[in-house]
C-alpha cells in the first residue's frame, strides 16, 4: 500500500501528520506508520498509522486503551478520518493516532541482534510485559500481536520495556504462524480470532526465545514445515530449533510454549516464577497421534491434525478417499482407539454416493466434518477458507475486502445453510471450549437467516467485526464507520432523482442494522415491501428518519429528495385529480426539506392513498347508481302505468269536483237570486 | 294462498259497496218520487251514465273513475234539478224530454267526464316524461362531474 498526501502535511483537527516521514518498522498489518504531531500536545511524541481500506481496526480494544491505557504498552489516543493518496488514488482513511515508541523495535524481521541477556528478560523484560498483560487481560483484552518486532525497549539509563500496539492490526494478523498457538496457526491469517491469554503469553514466550537467540525464531522454516516440526516435535523444540536453553529461562519457556492450551503457563504462573517458584503442571499429554500411519495422497500421517490440514487441501480427493473407506472401522482402527459413537457416526455422515454437483458443496462439507473431528481445537476448514469461530466477523472482512466471492460463499454457507450447527456438534464432542464462541455467533446466525434486507453474510459481517469500515461500493473512497458518518455519506453518494431503490445497497442496510439497535423490525418492514413504493417508502423514511434525530445529523437534502421523488408515482396513482393537485403542489412545497424527521411528520401518504381507494369507491357506486337512475328515467312513459293513472284520475276527479260544484252555486244564485 | 283469499275478500267487498250505493241511490229516488216526481225522474234518467258507469268499471281505479263521471254528470243534470225543483211540472218535464237538449246536456256533460278521463293520464304522462328528461340532464352532470373527478374508470360498473 503506497500512502502519500497531496500536500506535504495533512491536517486532521488538531493532529499533523507527516507523509514525507514513514516509519516503516512501525507499520503493520493494518496500516502504514507516518511521523505525526498532536498539536494539543506538542510534546507528547505521536505517530500514525493510516488503515488500509477494508482492514478493520480493533474498535473495542481502541475505545478501552484510550478511556484507560494500559501501562508498558504502546497506547493508542486518537482516531480521526483523513483524506490521503493510497496507491496513486484519493480516498477517505482511518487514522490512528498512536504513543511513539521510538522507532526501533527489538528485532527487525529478518534481521539479528545481541543476544538479550538472561539478567535483563528476567528484570526489566518479563515484569513490563506481566504488568502490560495483567492490564489487558483485566479488561478482556488479548493483545494477540506480540514478536521481535512489535516490542520495545526505551531508555537507556532506566530501561523499560513494551508492548507495541494492539488496535490496528486485527488479532493475530501478519503474525508468523510460529508466534500463535499451534489450534491457531492453520487458520488464515486474518481469521485466527481474538484468542484468549494462552495466545498471549505463547507469543510472548516465542518473542522472548527470539530475543534471547538474537533473532527472531522460525524464519529459516516454510510455514508448512514449521507446522510440521512443531506437531511432530512441540513448538518449544520446533521454535528452538534443538538448540537448548539451560537452567530457569528454559523452564519459563517451555511452560510458555506448552503446545496443550490447558498445561499452558499462565500471567500468575509467569508472576510465580520471577518469585522463584516454579509451576508444576500435570500433563493430560493429550495424544494426537494416530494409532497406525495413514497413506494419503503418497505421504505417511501419523498426526490426526497433520492428516485434518492434508484433507481440507484437496477437498475432492480428500472426500474421494474418505467415501472409498469403511469409515467407521477405519475410525476405530487407524484415528482413534475411543469409543465412536452412533451420534458422531451420524453427524459425520459419510456416504459413499459421490458428489455429482458441480460446486461439490457435498465434498466440501464432508472434508469440514472429518477435519473438525480429526482436528478438533484447530480452525474451521471449508472451501479454502480456515478459520477459528471468534475470527469469523475478520476472516469475513478480508474476503469482503478483496471482494473474493468464493470466500464469501463459504462463509455464507457456514453461517446461513445452518452446517455450523453440525460442525460444531462435531467439535463439541471433543472440546467444550467452543462453546461461548459458538453463543456468540448465535444470535447473529439468526438476523442473517431471518432478515431479508439488512441480512445476509453482510451482516455477520459488521455484527462480528465491530471495528470495520461499511464496505459498499456506494461509499467508494469514503471511511464511513458509524451511523451517522453512513448517513451522510448515503446522502452524498446517491443523485437527488435516484430511486429509492437504490438506497437498499445490502452493505449499507446491514451495516445499520448492526450498528444500530431495535432496527430488525423496520427492515422486516422494508423487506416485505417488495417493489411496492407505497409500502417501502414508509419504513425506509422511518429507518432513516430515526437515524438522522438519533446522530444528531443535519439536513440531508439528497436523501429527502429520494423519497419526496419516490412519492411521485404514487401521486400519480391516486385517482382524485384534485387530491392529486394538492398533493403535487403540497411535496412541492416540501422541497428543499432536508429533515427525514420533518417530511416523516408532514407526508402520510399511506392515508392519502387509503382515503382516495375509499372515496373513489364511492364515487364508484355514485355512479353506478346514475346509471341506474338515468335507465328508469329515459323509459317511455305510458298513461297506463298506476302511477301515472292515479294521478291523471285524480286529476280528473278534482276537476269534476270543482265543475259540479262550481255549477251548483251557479245555479243555487240564479234562481234564489 | 291468505293473500288470495284477502284479496278475494276485498273484492267482495268492493262489490258489495258498490251494490249499497246503488241501493241506496235507488231508495233516494223513489224518496224523491213521493215529494218532487219530477226532479226524481229528471235525476233518474240523467244520472244513468252514473249507474251504467259503477255498474260496468272495475278495476283498481273503480271509484275514482266513477266519482269523476257523477261529478261530471251532476254538473249536466243540476241545472234541470233546480229548474223542476221549483216548478214540479210532470207535463214540462215530458215536454223537455221530446227535445233532445235535455238529453245532450245531461249525457254530454257524462261524456265529457269520460274524454277526461281519458285525457288526464295522457297530460299526466307527458309532463312526466319532461320532468325525466330534465332529471336526466341533471344527472348526466354529476356523471360527467365524477368522470373529471376520478376519471373515465369509474364508469366501469355502468357496464
Amino acid at each position: 500500500m503506497a500512502v502519500t498526501a497531496t500536500d506535504r502535511t495533512e491536517a486532521l483537527d488538531f493532529i499533523e501528520i507527516d507523509f514525507t516521514r514513514p516509519y516503516p518498522n512501525l507499520d503493520t498489518f493494518g496500516g502504514r506508520a507516518f511521523a505525526a504531531r498532536d498539536l494539543r500536545r506538542p510534546r507528547q511524541m505521536v505517530y500514525a498509522v493510516i488503515q488500509r481500506p477494508g482492514v478493520p481496526t480493533r474498535g473495542d480494544v481502541f475505545r478501552k486503551l484510550v478511556a484507560l491505557p494500559a501501562v508498558n504498552l504502546v497506547n493508542p489516543t486518537f482516531q480521526g478520518v483523513t483524506r490521503v493518496k493510497i496507491d496513486g488514488r484519493q480516498r477517505e482513511a482511518l487514522v490512528t493516532v498512536i504513543e511513539f515508541p521510538g522507532d526501533k523495535p527489538m528485532l527487525v524481521p529478518g534481521g539479528k541482534a545481541a543476544s538479550v541477556p538472561f539478567p535483563t528478560i528476567r528484570q526489566v523484560i518479563l515484569p513490563a510485559c506481566i504488568r502490560a498483560l495483567q492490564a489487558l487481560h483485566g479488561r478482556g483484552i488479548y493483545h494477540r500481536n506480540i514478536r521481535p518486532n512489535t516490542v520495545f525497549m526505551s531508555g537507556s539509563g532506566s530501561q523499560d520495556f513494551f508492548l507495541g500496539e494492539c488496535v490496528t492490526a486485527l488479532p493475530g494478523a501478519g503474525q508468523p504462524s510460529c508466534f500463535e498457538p499451534l489450534e491457531r496457526s492453520n487458520a488464515n491469517t486474518e481469521a485466527r480470532g481474538e484468542g484468549d491469554s494462552g495466545c498471549d503469553i505463547f507469543a510472548l514466550g516465542a518473542t522472548l526465545l527470539s530475543l534471547f537467540f538474537g533473532e527472531t525464531v522460525g524464519q529459516d522454516l516454510t510455514e508448512e514445515q514449521m507446522f510440521e516440526a512443531r506437531v511432530n516435535q512441540g513448538s518449544f523444540w520446533a521454535l528452538s530449533r534443538g538448540r537448548d536453553i539451560p537452567g530457569a529461562l528454559g523452564i519459563l519457556l517451555r511452560g510458555m510454549l506448552n503446545d496443550d492450551p490447558e498445561d499452558r503457563w499462565t500471567v500468575r504462573d509467569l508472576s510465580n516464577w520471577l518469585d522463584g517458584a516454579v509451576p508444576t503442571r500435570r500433563s493430560g499429554m493429550r495424544s494426537w497421534a494416530l494409532a497406525r500411519p495413514v497413506k494419503f495422497q503418497g505421504k505417511m500421517f501419523t498426526d490426526r491434525r497433520m492428516l485434518a490440514r492434508a484433507f481440507a487441501e484437496d477437498e475432492r480427493r480428500s472426500a474421494e478417499y474418505i467415501r472409498k473407506l469403511d469409515f467407521g472401522n477405519w475410525i476405530q482402527q487407524i484415528v482413534t482407539s475411543e469409543l465412536f459413537t452412533e451420534k458422531l457416526e451420524r453427524l459425520l455422515d459419510v456416504s459413499p454416493d459421490m458428489d455429482l454437483s458441480a460446486s461439490g458443496s457435498s465434498d466440501a462439507k464432508l472434508v469440514a466434518r472429518v477435519c473438525a473431528f480429526l482436528d478438533p481445537r484447530g480452525p474451521i476448514r471449508y472451501r479454502g477458507q480456515s478459520f477459528m469461530l471468534d475470527g469469523v466477523g475478520t476472516g469475513l472482512a478480508r474476503q469482503m475486502a478483496d471482494g473474493n466471492e468464493p470466500g464469501i460463499a463459504a462463509y455464507d454457507d457456514i453461517l446461513r445453510g445452518g452446517f455450523l450447527e453440525t460442525l460444531v456438534e462435531i467439535i463439541m464432542e471433543k472440546d467444550k471450549g467452543i462453546k461461548p464462541f459458538y453463543a456468540h455467533l448465535l444470535p447473529t446466525m439468526q438476523t442473517m437467516k431471518t432478515l431479508d434486507v439488512g441480512g445476509g453474510v453482510e451482516y455477520a459481517l459488521y455484527s462480528q467485526c465491530d471495528g470495520i469500515e461499511c464496505l459498499s461500493p456506494k461509499f467508494d473512497g469514503k471511511h464511513v464507520n458509524t451511523l451517522r458518518a453512513a448517513l451522510v455519506a448515503l446522502d452524498e453518494s446517491v443523485a437527488a432523482d435516484s430511486s429509492a431503490k437504490a438506497l437498499l445497497d445490502r452493505h449499507v442496510m446491514a451495516f445499520i442494522v448492526a450498528r444500530g439497535q431495535g432496527l430488525e423490525s423496520v427492515l422486516r418492514r422494508i423487506g416485505s415491501a417488495g417493489d411496492d413504493n407505497l409500502k417501502l417508502i414508509p419504513p425506509l423514511m422511518d429507518l432513516l428518519g430515526y437515524l438522522q434525530s438519533q446522530g444528531n445529523v443535519g439536513d440531508l437534502p439528497n436523501l429527502a429528495s429520494i423519497i419526496l421523488n419516490a412519492f411521485r408515482p404514487v401521486v400519480k396513482d391516486l385517482k382524485s385529480k384534485t387530491r392529486r393537485n394538492q398533493v403535487e403542489k403540497f411535496l412541492k412545497s416540501l422541497e428543499g426539506i432536508g429533515s427525514l424527521s420533518k417530511l416523516m411528520a408532514k407526508i402520510d401518504l399511506a392515508e392519502v392513498t387509503r382515503r382516495d381507494e375509499r372515496e373513489y369507491y364511492q364515487a364508484q357506486a355514485q355512479c353506478a347508481k346514475l346509471a341506474h337512475d338515468r335507465r328508469q328515467l329515459i323509459r317511455k312513459v305510458s298513461p297506463r302505468e298506476g302511477p301515472i293513472l292515479r294521478t291523471g284520475y285524480s286529476a280528473a276527479q278534482t276537476m269534476g269536483y270543482l265543475l259540479v260544484s262550481g255549477v251548483t252555486t251557479f245555479a243555487a244564485f240564479q234562481f234564489l237570486g | 294462498m291468505a293473500k288470495a283469499a284477502a284479496a278475494q275478500a276485498g273484492k267482495k267487498s268492493k262489490k258489495k259497496r258498490g251494490f249499497g250505493s246503488t241501493l241506496l241511490f235507488v231508495l233516494f229516488i223513489l224518496g224523491l218520487m213521493v215529494v218532487k216526481p219530477a226532479v226524481a225522474l229528471v235525476t233518474a234518467i240523467g244520472l244513468a251514465p252514473t249507474l251504467v258507469a259503477m255498474i260496468v268499471e272495475s278495476g283498481e281505479f273503480r271509484a275514482v273513475r266513477v266519482r269523476t263521471i257523477f261529478a261530471f254528470n251532476l254538473t249536466g243534470v243540476i241545472p234541470y234539478v233546480v229548474k223542476y225543483w221549483f216548478r214540479s211540472d210532470l207535463e214540462m218535464l215530458l215536454q223537455d224530454f221530446t227535445q233532445m237538449w235535455l238529453f245532450i246536456v245531461m249525457y254530454g256533460a257524462a261524456a265529457a267526464g269520460m274524454v277526461v278521463l281519458w285525457a288526464a293520464p295522457v297530460v299526466v304522462a307527458t309532463l312526466v316524461q319532461m320532468r325525466n328528461f330534465d332529471q336526466v340532464k341533471k344527472i348526466n352532470k354529476v356523471e360527467e362531474d365524477l368522470v373529471e373527478e376520478w376519471g373515465e374508470s369509474v364508469r366501469q360498473t355502468d357496464t
